[in-house]
């Protein structure tokens, strides 16, 4: 995690000058500090976005290596429909830490485990990480250090049998124990800041479903709707009432290094990220950093819904052990 | 807008169109803050509003004044009671137009202490901001005031149950933006502070968007539709031009957007307490929603 971060706002960018002496004020300003990160966020931009991103690569080779990785861009403008909204407090993209593989690695396991004989296997994670180390390598989209680091983690805790019978059972799992094993899930939880009215989860629900629609906004389409509502349409036996908080899984690629917490401002605009892990949130969004998805896109009259892996972790998180267990069964079935 | 009590925008609606003779009610179009108020009734604690005027807008232009001689008759007949608040009683036939009162009727007994007001749609071609035009009712000669950008504000009027049309946000919003794309700084006096006219307005439609957010994860499209809609009815093949414009009247408050949210907030945004911060990112996404435009 970043422990600074330097910005700079670019608003209703004109020309590419403009552009390039910001890129240059802005590495100046990192050679001179020699922590932190530097963001450069280009908000509502009159030319086009491909001419900022292609600027920005021919400039970075001019900027010395140390300093360049540690520059990111970010264009809050492009989508013509249900743009982010401009960001204007501090801390409304938290940083994001780099991808937990042995989470990543664990969720694979378990989803695989999961669809067994479920009728979810057409593309899914079982049949395209096959029990296998390759398979994981390529559904994560990492090399094989990584995954290799993270199952020998698994294995040493027991939660493997070695590094190729790959089975992982719901049962065995805890979020004791994933803490334990540095393998939670990543999330970021938001709250609603003062003044804002509250709004109860079924009403966020609500809300979110419009954005997970079949014709929903391009920039929500990294969202998939987790935790009990789901788990509770996929299994309607569970012992669940009731909506605690919305659960979403966000698709974030591994090299990002912000999240855009704007968007959850287009879910309600109170919302804005909760800093103190240990507080109720009404909204917990879990960052999978996987390069394959394996959510369920929206149909005619449905939203696009996580994994039941993403959805069995969530209950976990919620305290539900007993009825994530309930629907782990139920979905093996 | 005076700030006052809380009134119930549903049972408004429906006392003043019982009050309307039904000849008259396919005439008339509310708009303004109970036009707002019923238009987000199912957003938490918007059923009511803090005013005190209900502004009633008489159609077709061509019909307004002898809607509102009518109206106007009609109702004071009934023990309707004109309102002066500024002091300008009703003239005669040698009084200018620009100096008759606006017609401001409380109904009998005043208990409630609201009042309507009666305005004219404009003619297309109005120019001027604002248009005075002479009616005559037997308590003598009022204005009715037409503002340019209102056709605009009525057009795809929602037609109720009470027989009576209400204006939709999205289009008053826009209205709004226009008039004030060249701002008017006429102080309003009966506001803390006399804020100029355009900061009030266009701070109303900062606080519409803001609402209509908080109705819908899905208002942009909505009211993307509406605004294409009715200019491509009202003004074809002036767009961007009016975009443009309508950016124009949105920066106008960019600088006063404190002022105006201390106005929203002891009017459309009361039952919210909107923060100042909300506010500002309205006003950043309305900009946004207009460059879409």
């Amino acid at each position: 995690v970043t422990s600074h971060l330097h910005q700079a706002t670019l608003h209703n960018l004109r020309s590419t000058r403009d552009l390039r002496a910001e890129i240059l004020s802005l590495a100046a300003e990192l050679a001179a500090n020699r922590s932190g990160d530097g963001q450069l966020r280009v908000v509502a931009p009159l030319i086009n976005e491909q001419t900022i991103r292609k600027e920005w690569e021919i400039l970075m080779p001019a900027i010395t290596p140390t300093v360049r990785r540690r520059m990111t861009l970010v264009i809050d403008a492009a989508e013509a429909f249900g743009r982010p909204t401009v960001q204007i407090a501090g801390g409304e993209n938290p940083p994001v830490e780099k991808p937990n593989y042995r989470y990543e690695v664990l969720r694979l396991l378990l989803g695989a485990h999961m669809e067994g004989d479920s009728g979810l296997t057409s593309n899914g994670i079982a049949e395209s990480v096959g029990g296998t180390q390759r398979g994981l390598i390529e559904a994560l989209g990492v090399s094989a250090t990584p995954v290799r680091s993270a199952l020998a983690a698994l294995r040493d805790s027991g939660l493997i049998r070695n590094m190729r019978s790959l089975d992982l059972t719901p049962e065995a799992l805890t979020m004791d124990l994933l803490r334990k094993l540095g393998a939670s899930p990543q999330t970021i939880r938001f709250r609603f800041e003062r003044g804002a009215r509250i709004k109860a989860p079924a009403e966020l629900l609500e809300r979110a479903q419009s954005l997970l629609a079949a014709d929903s906004p391009p920039n929500w389409r990294l969202f998939s709707l987790s935790g009990t509502p789901v788990a509770q349409l996929m299994a309607p036996d569970l012992d669940l009432i009731g909506t605690p908080r919305l659960d979403l899984v966000a698709h974030v690629p591994r090299a990002d290094k912000y999240f855009g917490g704007g968007l959850l401002r287009m879910l309600d605009d109170g919302l804005e990220p909760e800093p103190n892990v240990l507080a109720p949130a009404p909204v917990v969004v879990t960052l999978v950093r996987a390069a394959s998805r394996f959510d369920r896109p929206p149909g005619s009259k449905k939203i696009r819904s996580a994994h039941p892996c993403d959805v069995f972790l969530a209950l976990l998180d919620l305290g539900l052990r007993e009825q994530a267990l309930q629907f782990a069964r139920a979905i093996r079935k | 807008m005076t700030t006052g009590q809380q009134l119930d925008a549903g049972a408004l609606l429906s006392r003043v169109a019982a009050r309307i003779p039904s000849t008259l009610r396919p005439h008339v179009i509310v708009i303004g803050s109970i036009a707002a108020a019923w238009a987000f009734r199912d957003v938490s604690g918007t059923y009511s509003v803090a005013t005190k005027d209900i502004d009633l807008l008489l159609s077709p232009s061509v019909a307004a004044v002898q809607t509102a001689e009518s109206l106007g008759d009609e109702l004071m007949d009934e023990g309707w009671q004109p309102r002066y608040p500024n002091g300008i009683q009703p003239g005669n036939s040698d009084t200018p137009n620009d100096d008759l009162p606006a017609l401001r009727l409380s109904p009998p007994g005043d208990s409630e202490h609201w009042f309507i007001e009666l305005l004219a749609e404009p003619h297309a071609d109005q120019s001027e901001r604002r248009h005075w035009r002479r009616f005559r009712t037997r308590r003598g000669h009022f204005g009715l005031p037409s503002f340019r950008y209102m056709l605009i504000a009525v057009d795809g009027a929602e037609v109720t149950d009470y027989g009576i049309r209400v204006a939709r946000p999205a289009r008053m919003a826009l209205a709004h933006l226009l008039e004030h794309s060249d701002p008017d700084r006429t102080p309003i006096s009966s506001l803390p502070g006399t804020p100029a006219r355009f900061i009030k307005d266009v701070g109303r439609a900062i606080s519409l968007w803001w609402l209509a957010r908080e109705q819908s994860v899905l208002a942009a499209n909505a009211w993307l539709s509406e605004w294409r809609a009715t200019l491509a009815a009202l003004h074809p093949g002036r767009s961007a031009e009016m975009a443009a414009a309508a950016q124009a009247g949105l920066a106008s408050a960019t600088d006063s957007l404190r002022e105006a949210h201390a106005i929203a907030i002891n009017g459309l945004l009361a039952p919210h307490g909107t923060s100042l911060d909300a506010f500002r990112r309205a006003h950043a996404g309305l900009s946004e929603l207009i460059g879409d435009l």
